[in-house]
């Protein structure tokens, strides 16, 4: 009878422990994440289905991610993804995503890790550049002034100013490839494989075939690439 | 363009050839940067003319996702200036002869923008201003 007790005893104890850790789960959860409870997204071959309450309010695909992704990453700053009139999805320096309701953005946002549906590439932009220009002329009295800057991080700034008889022009302009891609000699493009990268996410994301990129390749097995490999893409 | 804000005062204006070379020569670096290509990461001009007794200023900046735009005029002068951002833009072009004043300014940024513009002309004057941002 003792011995019963006291096992009844254990199993009571482990239960409690186990509804306590249960509920601590959840609570942290919760915290991390209250928009858990408004949002919820699904994983398809080509990307992510938001859903709102149950309904569907959003679908983004890989490639569109991709290039946000990356540039939160290298500039250390969220970016926007897509948006509509009622909620917006944003790429978060944290390598994470974050969808929320524009009305509320504190209390709703949900966010989850950017892989959550298979690796990415979030290889920084490469080869950016910049170019800025300042010009005033004056015709007689007055004064003028041109001012253009492009910062490190790709933001920009133009200011001009005049007084008189003359005429002040500035302007300011960061570029990165919009696709991530590399330029090569050529009129041909390359891609440098990066780290979670796989033949299938590649032939996705440059609207091609596994097919096509292994013949253009010479790449007798697709599920071997290794990071860094180039890879032509066709033109 | 959602958000587009247009004022002018007196509809009849007279532009000289010089005048109009330069509102030109606007036209074409507001467009450009319309009709950038995605690759453009960001990108920000402004201009100012004068003729005379005015005086002019256009400012544009982006900051990250965010461009913003100020243009002001006083006097026989113009001034623009164009913010392009990846996911939102943002114009303002002003334009004033005379003893008038324009100012305009707008603000895009992907979960909203907003666009103003002032104007005031006295005894003949002429003034005008746009401001426009998207998305």
């Amino acid at each position: 009878m003792n011995r019963i007790r006291a096992s009844f005893s254990h199993l009571s104890v482990i239960l409690i422990a186990a509804v306590f850790a249960l509920l601590s789960a959840h609570t942290v959860a919760a915290q991390t994440s209250p928009g858990a409870a408004f949002f919820s997204y699904e994983c398809r071959s080509y990307g992510f289905d938001f859903f709102l309450q149950g309904s569907f309010v959003l679908r983004v695909t890989f490639t569109e991610i991709s290039d946000p992704l990356a540039r939160a990453l290298a500039l250390n700053q969220n970016q926007p993804i897509k948006s509509t009139a009622e909620i917006g999805l944003w790429a978060l320096k944290s390598d994470e995503l974050q969808i929320h309701q524009n009305k509320d953005p504190d209390l709703t946002k949900y966010v989850i890790p950017a892989t959550a549906c298979g690796p990415l590439n979030t290889g920084a932009p490469s080869a950016a550049s910049s170019q800025s220009l300042a010009f005033v002329q004056l015709n007689g009295p007055g004064q003028a002034f041109a001012y253009a800057q492009v910062t490190a991080s790709g933001q920009t700034l133009a200011y001009a100013q005049v007084s008189g008889e003359g005429i002040a022009l500035a302007a300011a302009q960061s570029t990165v490839p919009a696709d991530g891609s590399t330029p090569t000699g050529t009129s041909a493009h390359v891609h440098i494989v990066q780290k979670g990268e796989n033949l299938f996410r590649i032939a996705l994301r440059y609207n091609t075939t596994v097919a096509v990129l292994s013949q253009l390749n010479n790449i007798s097995d697709p599920a071997r690439i290794y990071v860094g490999q180039t890879i032509i893409l066709p033109a | 363009m959602r958000n587009v804000a247009f004022a002018g005062v007196q509809p009849v204006m007279t532009l000289n050839r010089g005048r109009k070379f330069v509102a030109f020569l606007m036209l074409l670096v507001v467009l450009s940067l319309a009709l950038a290509p995605l690759a453009v990461q960001a990108s920000s001009s402004a201009s100012a003319t004068s003729a005379g007794f005015g005086a002019a200023f256009g400012y544009a900046q982006t900051i990250g996702p965010i461009a913003y735009t100020q243009a002001g005029s006083i006097g026989d002068a113009a001034g623009a200036a164009a913010a392009i951002t990846p996911y939102s833009s943002a114009v303002s072009a002003v334009f004033s002869s005379g003893p008038s004043a324009a100012f305009a300014t707008s603000i895009g940024s992907p979960f909203g923008s907003n666009a103003f513009v002032q104007v005031a002309s006295f005894f003949g004057g002429f003034a005008s201003g746009v401001a426009a941002s998207a998305p």
